[in-house]
Order: C-alpha cells, then structure tokens, then sequence
C-alpha cells in the first residue's frame, strides 16, 4: 500500500522497535480498532514502537499501550525520518 | 481470605446531602486518591488500570459545610463500554442505575501528563448536559516531563472550572472542594460539534428515544456508535429504536460517513484545537526515556522471564529469613500463654479448650502473619510501581495459548494476595466468556492463605536447610498454580466456553517510585483483617474442631489420647473419608485436617495443632507442631509425613477451593450457583488427582 507521501507503509506488527512512525489508516470494523482510534490512535498521530514479542508496546501521546501483534496488523504506519 | 471488597460506608451524618458528585475518570488517573483525600475514607488505590470494579460511596463537606455523596466510579477510557466496570461507570453517568441517582455534577479527572487522550472522556462527558469540574491532576509529572499547561486557556477552550492538582500531595483539594460546592453549578455549554449530517441523525434519534431530553443527544450518539451485533445486544431500548438506529447508520454510510469512527475523528479534531491553545509539549515523549529502556528489559522475551522470576524468589527468600524472628516472637508468646494457661487452671475441659483449642488453633495461624506481611509488602511495590501490567505483558504469550490474553493476568496476580479482589478485578475483561474462564482459574493461584500450610509442610519436609532451598520449593507451588490455572484455562476455552482469542489492549503505567505510606496502610489494613479473621472464623473453627476432637469422651479411662482421638466425633470424620484419602498417602488424622480447612485452607495449620495437642501425652512440653509431625508414625512404624506426602499435601493445597469466601464471591460474580459448585468440583478433583499422582507415581518411581 502507498500513501500520497509514496512513502512505503507496513503494519505496526512488523514495524521495529524504537522507530518513530505515523498512523497512516486503522480497520475501520472490529471494536478494539474503535478503542484504539479512543485511545489516541488517529490518522497522522505519531507513535513509536517501544517492545516487541508476543505483542507489542508503543508510545502514543506521551503513554505506552500494550497491543496484541493480532491488532497490531490492523494499524497501517509509515516511518518518519529521524 | 477475605477481602475488603464491598462498598465503603460513607461516614455517618445527620445532615441531608445537598449534591451527587461522581468521580470519573480514565483509568490509573488518580480518581481514588481524590476520593480518598475528600472523605477521609481508605479506598484502595494502586498503579495499575482497573483497581477500582465497582461505585464506592462516601460523603464530604463542600467549603460552607454542606453535606454531598461521593461516587468513586471504576475507569473509563468511553462511554462506548468494552467491559462491566466501564458499564458500571456510563450507566451512573446516564441514570441507568436504579439505586443510584443521576449525579448532580461530574468531578472529570485528567492526567495532566497524557492530557489529549484523557480529554476524550473530557468530551464525551460535556456532551452529558452535568456540570462539570475538571480535576487536572498530576500536574507536577506532566511538568517534569516537559509538558505545559495554560489552566486559564483550557478553562476557556472547555467551558468549565479547571482545577490544578498533586492528588498525592493535597495540592488543589481546597480549591477542587470550593469549585464542587459552587452554587449554581451550570451545566457545560461547549461540546463538540459532530458533522451536520451526523448531527441531523443524532438528533433525529434523540427524539424517538424515551429518556430525559437533556441526555437522549447523548444516548443517541452512543447507539450511532455502536456495531451491529452489539446493538442486537442491547436490551434497555426496544426493538423499534434498534431498527431507526440501523436506518440511521445505513443513511450515514450511504452520504459516506461511518457512524462509528466519525464521532470519535470529530472530537480527537476538537481535542486538537483544545491542545493548540493550551497543551504545549516539546518532542522529549518521542525520545527513548528511562521507562523505555526500563520496558526494553522486563518486557523482554527472556530477560522479563528472568525477572518475573527472579522477583518472586526475592520475595520468598525473604518470607522465610526476614520473617523468622518475629515469627519466633509469636510462637515463643503463645506458648507461653499455653503454659500460664496449664499453670494457673486445673485440668479440665476449660483448660483443654484454652490450651488445646484457643492457643493451639488460632496461635498455629496467627504465628504466620509476618510471613503474609511481607508477601503483601511484595506485592503492594509491584502495584505501586507498575509491575503489573509488564508480567500481563510477558504472560501474554502463554496467556495467549490457553485462548486468554495478558490482560487475564492482572487477576491473577492479585489472587496472589487473596482470590476475592482477584475474582473482582475480572470486571475489566470484555468478554464474558473470557471473565468466566478467569473466575473459574483464579484461585489456582496461591493466595495468602496457602502460605502457612506451604510454610508448615516445607518446614516438616526439609527441616534443616537453607532459605533458599525452603524459597525454592515455595516458588515452585507458586509456579504450579500458575500452569495449572493456564492448562485449565486452555481446556475451558476449547471443551466449556468455547469463543475467539480476544486481541490485547492494555495500557502500560508508567514507572513510579510505590508510594510507602500506601504499601504500609495495605499492610496494616491486611494485618487486621487477618487478625480479624483469626479472632473470628478460625477462633470458632478452631473451638467448634477441639470440640469435636474432645467429644464424646472414651468410656474407658484408660484410653489413651490417641484412642481417645480416634472415637471422638473428628475422629470419626477422619476415619469415614480415610478411604478416599488412602490413595494419597494420608491417614484419618490428616483426613480430619482436610475437613477442618474446607471452609478456610488456613485453617489446616490450627486443626493439625489441635489434633495434636488433643493426642499430646505430656501437656508439660509444648514441642513445635513441625517436630511433632515429623515425628508421627504410621501404624507400622514408618513415618507418616514423608517427603511424598509433604509434598502432596502442598499440591493438593495449591488445586483445592477450600475457601468459603471465594465461593460466595464466585456466585455474586457469576449470579448462579452453577460456576462456584463446578469449581469446587473440579478444583477438589483436580487436588485429589495432584497428590495421587504425586504420591503413587513417586512411589513407582523408588521415592518414599
């Protein structure tokens, strides 16, 4: 998937840790997408990954939430330079 | 054990309550601390989402004295709910709640260190048409991490008193208490504005929906909002307002708006505007901060292990060297007591039941409470610091096996202390069928209770070694639980409670030094429940079971205690369930032990003293139940509490219920009595399955 910036976007599950990213879209159809978009994960929002295993840990507006890789597959992000 | 669980009372006043006040709030934002500093009450507070599961009231006084009701409701990140908690908190705020009035002003607390997710619920509260004050507490973390607030800037963008706090500290709870006592307190008039299409529709809806109309804008947003199968979920609205509502979200998508996302853009959009006048934040939280790097190791998939474990081998080494003094201290004081007691009265059924009964069953317990001390000491830092949601972090993997996810562990963890508030924290899990797993496995997990008879067995099974050793193989009870409880978990997910593995959504605390004050209150407010506990339930065990070992008495004067024993009515008991024991390796007399701790498992360690010292035959010498256990012989000489059965008895006390509260909690948590009689039954068959294999297989493999 590209996005108008054409810069390549990958799911928040394959992102690597430590990267700073930006939230380019999020499933628009299972509850805990609708609790994340709660949450603060809008389109364009920063977030940075801080943990990665059996699920992940990201940095979104100065708090660290814990997401299942399952869910981390529905977020689309694009790295932004350092 | 129990816990203290229910609502707190509010302080007793004869003055009539002028205003409802709830609290609410995101979770892990300092609701209860302000409740607590405002009624002068105790409810726990902790670092970690989800301490409180239910409404606590209390009462407090506005600045010109008038009485108001508290309402502590549990977090909340929506009103959109995800779970029964979240339920408790948006049914308050809409009337829902039959014994509860609708409030008559909303305290909003925010965390002024994540302040444009916290202003979500901010929004979605000023659409409520309840007047409002913004408690922004934790101002002094959002400063130290770069963040600046402008109070008079955020009061203007909000439309409501903003109040600047340190919850912790007392700062702000005069200036909150003067805005609270307000009169009148006018309800918000900003709120956000949804796109015109969007608008057209709630307000359509608000007017065929039957409830106050200063609330039906907001009942209709959020039954706009809500996904279809939960909207055949809904049960407080009838059919005909089911079907407008799905007519509505088909007309929205057809003009191209999704009426489940768009509400939520258009408000993070008005956040937005709020935080450009009034948020101003450097790029310091996109850096990597000590939390980060801290997270990097116990989150890690092989260092969180050995930290997770390494935690709690630090906590068990130390309930078995730190707590021997004091320890000693106890029993050094209730045997003198004993003997004073033999001294002073002259043997008779007086003296028996003081000495034998009294200071026998409820001294055997309470020379345990240093050990359960320093476990609550443990495990209140681990609370305190944020701990917590890393360990549901690291067992995710596993959790995720058994078809739960981590989040599942937070109960779990907290029925290290007592299964009851662990049973109670299942109300953040979604799913139900997910909380009903939860409920039925938590008590696999050794609570405090379990410490004394771990701590006695260990004692009898390896006397002379060291504490690590002694710390080891209580680890490894501890450890036994856990996989249990998650092997059991798997088999309920795929035989019981069948239904998909839920994603992982936790919000991680961040790191803090545990408040000391709070882990010491915790301990005090333990102990005496403990000791509460010994002076009642175990106090009344421990006499009704020397009764019951005394009576009736051999007809033969002769007899000696230990015939005497064998035809009192416990004896009997033992002897009729010695059969189903057998295979275990015990005998009538641990039997009667088994029956004696059904009600309490604690409650093993007082009736082993009295079976005891009901048998001693030198009432002079008060020897330790360890020696005297260890000593104990079958009937063919070989001793009785091998390392097999110590090490059974353990296991079959790590698998067993035998706790009455926890069966009254299960059912007022699951409002049936079908889950609590299926958990006894399958946790005391699983017990008798533990120590048989334990016992028989050691057997077979050379061990005695």
């Amino acid at each position: 998937m590209q996005t108008a910036s054409h810069k390549p976007t990958y799911t928040l599950a394959r992102a690597r840790v430590g990267e700073r990213l930006r939230v380019v879209t999020i499933c628009p159809d299972c509850p805990e997408c609708l609790r994340l978009r709660e949450l603060g994960f809008q389109d364009r929002v920063e977030v940075r990954k801080v943990a990665d295993g059996a699920a992940i840990i990201c940095s979104i507006m100065g708090m660290r939430v814990a997401i299942g890789r399952d869910l981390g597959e529905h977020v689309r992000v694009e790295k932004i330079a350092a | 054990m129990a816990s203290p669980v229910s609502t707190s009372a509010a302080p007793s006043s004869s003055r009539e309550v002028t205003r409802y006040v709830a609290i609410a709030g995101n979770p892990n934002c300092g609701k209860s601390t302000i409740f607590n500093a405002l009624t002068g009450l105790r409810q726990k507070v902790g670092n970690y989402p989800g301490v409180t599961v239910e409404k606590k009231t209390g009462r407090f006084f506005g600045s010109h004295g008038e009485a108001m009701e508290l309402l502590d409701l549990p977090g909340s990140y929506s009103l959109q709910v995800r779970s029964p908690d979240e339920a408790v908190a948006r049914d308050v705020l809409l009337g829902r709640q039959a014994d509860t009035p609708r409030p008559d002003a909303i305290i909003c607390v925010v965390d002024a260190s994540n302040l444009e997710r916290n202003l979500y619920l901010v929004a979605q509260m000023l659409e409520l048409n309840i007047p409002i004050v913004v408690a922004l507490n934790m101002v002094d973390v959002a400063e130290k991490n770069g963040v600046v607030i402008d109070i008079m800037a955020l009061r203007e963008k909000l439309g409501v008193p903003v109040i600047a706090m340190v919850a912790t500290k007392g700062v702000g709870l005069i200036e909150l208490r003067q805005a609270v006592s307000r009169s009148p307190l006018p309800p918000p008039t900003i709120w956000t504005q949804m796109p015109i299409v969007l608008e057209r529709e709630v307000m359509g809806l608000a007017r065929q929906l039957p409830v106050a109309p200063d609330i039906a804008r907001a009942e209709a947003l959020l039954l706009l909002t809500l996904h279809e199968a939960a909207l055949d979920e809904v049960t407080h609205h009838d059919r005909a307002i089911i079907e407008a509502t799905k007519a509505a979200q088909q007309r929205l998508g057809t003009a191209g708006i999704d009426p489940i996302s768009a509400p939520v853009d258009a408000r993070y959009d008005w956040i937005g505007q709020v935080c450009a006048a009034a948020h101003h934040t450097g790029d310091s939280h996109f850096a990597a901060s000590v939390s980060d790097k801290v997270d990097g190791w116990l989150t890690h998939r092989v260092w969180g292990w050995v930290a997770f474990l390494g935690m709690m081998a630090l906590m068990f080494f130390c309930i078995f060297t730190v707590a021997q003094v004091p320890m000693d201290w106890i029993k050094d004081g209730s045997d003198w007591l004993g003997k004073w007691v033999t001294d002073h009265l002259p043997e008779s059924d007086l003296r028996g039941l003081l000495t034998d009964g009294v200071i026998a069953g409820v001294g055997g317990v309470v020379v345990f409470l240093p050990q359960i001390l320093i476990l609550y000491f443990f495990l209140g830092i681990l609370e305190d610091t944020g701990y917590m949601a890393r360990a549901a972090f690291i067992m995710d993997r596993l959790m995720s096996k058994a078809g739960l996810h981590g989040k599942s562990f937070i109960p779990m963890l907290s029925s290290f202390a007592c299964a009851i508030p662990g049973i109670m924290a299942t109300r953040t899990i979604e799913n139900r069928k997910d909380r009903l797993v939860t409920i039925l496995v938590a008590p696999l997990m050794s609570c405090s209770a379990r410490l004394p008879v771990y701590s006695l067995m260990i004692a009898v099974l390896i006397p002379g070694h060291s504490a690590m050793q002694k710390a080891g193989i209580m680890l490894c009870m501890y450890l036994l639980g856990i996989f249990v409880a998650f092997g059991m978990a798997w088999v309920f997910k795929r035989k019981l409670l069948k239904g998909e593995t839920p994603m992982l959504l936790l919000e991680m605390p961040p790191y803090r030094m545990p408040s000391w004050k709070g882990v010491a209150l915790r301990m005090w407010e333990r102990s005496g429940l403990f000791m509460r506990r010994a002076g009642t339930v175990i106090l009344a065990l421990s006499v009704l079971l020397w009764a019951l070992a005394t009576y009736p008495k051999p007809s033969d004067p002769k007899a000696t205690p230990s015939e005497a024993l064998a035809q009192s009515f416990a004896g009997r008991m033992g002897h009729a369930i010695e059969p189903a024991i057998k295979p275990l390796g015990y005998d009538w007399k641990i039997g009667i032990g088994l029956i004696g701790s059904f009600a309490a498992r604690e409650v093993f360690v007082g009736t082993m003293s009295i079976v005891y010292s009901v048998e001693s035959k030198d009432k002079e010498d008060i020897a330790p139940l360890r020696d005297t256990m260890t000593n104990e012989k079958r009937n063919d000489g070989s001793p009785m509490f091998t390392p097999l059965v110590c090490i059974g008895l353990m296991v079959f006390y790590v698998l067993a219920m035998q706790c009455i509260s926890t069966v009254a909690v299960v059912r007022r948590e699951t409002n049936s009595w079908r889950w609590p009689l299926f958990q006894i039954f399958y946790m005391t068959g699983l017990a008798w399955a533990g120590a048989f294999i334990v016992y028989q297989g050691g057997k077979l493999l050379g061990f005695h």
